[in-house]
């Protein structure tokens, strides 16, 4: 481990023992015992590599489940990996769960203590700093009450101004951040990246990649306990999100398709190609194609209409394959297809709704709308909703 | 240093936490022992006129006393120690915290109470003239000491075990109860059978409480005494400490 390495995570991996039936705690406590692999178990982290320097900004990023809490939990020396290593040179301070650590029943100024102890300070160290913590958490005559008194924001507040009152090595969040109050997400994501322009070193684990991209410059992306990503942050939270957006409109999609109301549902959209649920920005008079899958429980062809509105709901043009005579290509016994094609949509610059029925085969009853946003964009003076075609002419 | 800072933290910490919300907070110290004795004179010798051979009245009452506060300090500093990680779980999940201090603070806090109102009731049957302070008093102190490092071995060893298996804490009370039925609190070991009388023998805490008496009460100095309590405790300490590393390291799997 060379000197400029603060955090080495060589193979890490960690497994549960299953517990809940008697028989398999009997034989996880016997595993236990005699020092040996659980049997029955449940893999949570597998084949964990990265190492962070000092000075460094890594963020863990990943879905609920995924592992992020677990690693960082092995990181700080609450949990132990199952596999692999993990080597710390320099002082840890977590900030993992609201209120870690405080007792309720002991003032806010008796817990600045305990917890200060628990980071490794001394305590003519925390003597000294004990005014620039309560300082720092901004609470007032609150300080000498209960801790069980205290708001969520409040215990959040301490609990920072704690651990930035220890200016430790490696500074380990987990989501905290997300629970206090603006002015206070402000003033601690302020003193982060103070700390960080000191040399401090970072480990942030947030779904807000606002926060993310802010204040880290690596991230490393955990997917059912692995990691999938690892590198830039801009690259890593891009993939990430790339693929959150495809997962999410793949299970609209099947939402729909159990939710919709009766026998004919939209089961998919695409504009000009593109079939996640993002707005599609297209220059004005650009081509504008639209392709949608129908599902048909039972097996007729539905029809679908399609209407243009601008943002605030004003409509623009509606038509519907029925008007004009059109019939959808059969994809499946119960999936169908259409694609309408705007050669030159002559919209002006804005924001436009195209919203996608799926109706009976008789279009009397409508049975399902999707909607998708396209931002049309181009330098115009013109008033209104379209371009309207026209001449001038001198008398 | 930080160390031991945090180590006197949590103790104080744990000896504040029995007595707070009480009204008269660490008083319950002096006041316990005080009480309790009375109450034991009033049962034993007043109303059940208990004699253990030729030993009556205020005897009988520092016989008593010699036993049941080395036993209550034992079993009390037993049963916190067993339970200090099931009931810290939720801290264990979210600080990093050495987990040998979970186990040792609330045992060696619980000793540290009991031991304090055992001065005070070692002053008052001094004050009675049923105490003599010889040499004997040092073995004595030797035979408390043990006591206090068996309960927080057997801490270390039951309180992983009572993770692992919550049938542990469930059961520890019964077993508690027998083991002191099993020691010479109530009773004099030489008033029974021959046979029974060696059998005893075979529980360590008999030695150990039987050493103490004979200090104070008789000013009797036999090491021998201690032999077999002290290699039980060097044999009971290493023991729990090998297992306490290994299994210490995996509670939180099954917490």
């Amino acid at each position: 481990m060379s000197a400029d390495v603060l955090l080495e995570v060589v193979g890490v991996g960690k497994r549960y023992p299953r517990v809940h039936r008697r028989m398999d705690r009997v034989r996880s406590v016997l595993d236990a015992i005699l020092n040996r692999p659980y049997r029955a178990h449940a893999q949570i982290l597998q084949d964990i590599d990265f190492t962070l320097k000092r000075g460094e900004s890594l963020a863990l990023i990943g879905e609920n489940g995924a592992g992020k809490s677990t690693l960082l939990r092995m990181i700080c020396g609450i949990a132990e990996p199952s596999a692999g290593s993990v080597r710390l040179r320099g002082t840890v301070a977590p900030l993992l769960e609201l209120g870690a650590g405080f007792h309720p029943d002991y003032s806010g100024r008796d817990n600045i203590r305990m917890n200060a102890l628990l980071l490794g300070m001394a305590s003519s160290e925390i003597d000294a700093k004990v005014q620039q913590v309560i300082d720092f958490a901004e609470l007032g005559d609150y300080i000498d009450e209960p801790v069980k008194h205290y708001s969520s924001g409040m215990k959040v507040r301490l609990g920072f101004a704690v651990v930035a009152s220890a200016r430790p090595d490696l500074l380990i969040t987990d989501e905290v951040l997300a629970v206090g109050d603006e002015s206070f997400q402000k003033k601690c994501i302020a003193w982060i990246e103070e700390y960080l322009r000191d040399g401090g070193t970072l480990l942030l684990v947030s779904h807000s990649m606002y926060h993310v991209q802010k204040l880290c410059k690596h991230a490393l992306w955990l997917h059912h306990g692995r990691v999938e990503a690892y590198g830039d942050v801009f690259d890593v939270s891009q993939r990430y999100l790339a693929w959150h957006e495809r997962k999410t409109a793949q299970r609209r999609a099947e939402e729909r398709l159990t939710m919709a109301t009766g026998d004919y549902a939209v089961s998919a959209v695409a504009i000009n190609g593109e079939d996640r649920d993002t707005p599609v920005t297209l220059p004005i008079h650009a081509l504008l194609d639209v392709d949608v899958s129908l599902h048909s429980a039972d097996g007729r062809p539905p029809v679908l209409a399609v209407g243009i509105k601008r943002h605030d709901g004003t409509p623009v043009y509606g038509v519907s394959s029925e008007l004009d005579g059109v019939a959808p290509i059969r994809v499946s016994d119960q999936s169908y297809r259409f694609s309408i094609r705007y050669p030159e949509l002559s919209l002006l610059p804005g924001t436009y709704t195209v919203a996608l029925h799926a109706m009976d085969p008789e279009a009397i009853r409508l049975f399902d709308t999707v909607e998708r946003t396209i931002v049309v964009t181009g330098r115009s003076r013109e008033v209104g909703l379209v371009r309207l075609p026209h001449q001038w002419h001198r008398a | 240093m930080k160390s031991t800072q945090l180590a006197m933290a949590l103790l104080g910490r744990e000896l504040r936490e029995r007595y707070l919300s009480t009204f008269a907070g660490l008083a319950w110290v002096l006041i316990t022992p005080v009480m309790l004795l009375a109450i034991y004179a009033f049962v034993f010798v007043e109303l059940l006129g208990a004699r253990f051979g030729n030993r009556v009245g205020g005897d009988v009452i520092a016989f008593l006393a010699l036993g049941m506060w080395p036993w209550h300090a034992f079993a009390d500093s037993l049963a916190r120690g067993t339970s200090a990680l099931t009931g810290n779980a939720a801290l264990i999940g979210q600080i990093a915290i050495p987990r040998v201090w979970l186990v040792l603070v609330p045992t060696l806090g619980a000793a540290l109470i009991h031991t304090a109102s055992f001065v005070l009731v070692l002053l008052i049957l001094l004050i009675m003239g049923r105490l003599q302070m010889g040499a004997g008093a040092w073995v004595a102190m030797v035979a408390y000491g043990l006591i206090v490092v068996n309960a927080a071995a057997l801490s270390l060893l039951l309180a992983p075990l009572n993770v692992f298996f919550r049938d542990v804490g469930t059961l520890l009370p019964q077993i508690l109860t027998f083991w002191m039925l099993l020691t010479p609190i109530f009773f004099d070991r030489a008033l029974l059978r021959a046979d029974l009388g060696e059998w005893l023998a075979l529980n360590p805490m008999t030695g150990l409480v039987e050493a103490l008496r004979a200090g104070l009460l008789h000013d009797q100095v036999d090491l021998t005494t201690l032999y077999s309590p002290l290699l039980f405790t060097l044999v009971l300490t290493l023991c729990s400490v090998i297992a306490a590393r290994r299994f210490l390291a995996r509670i939180e799997d099954f917490l």
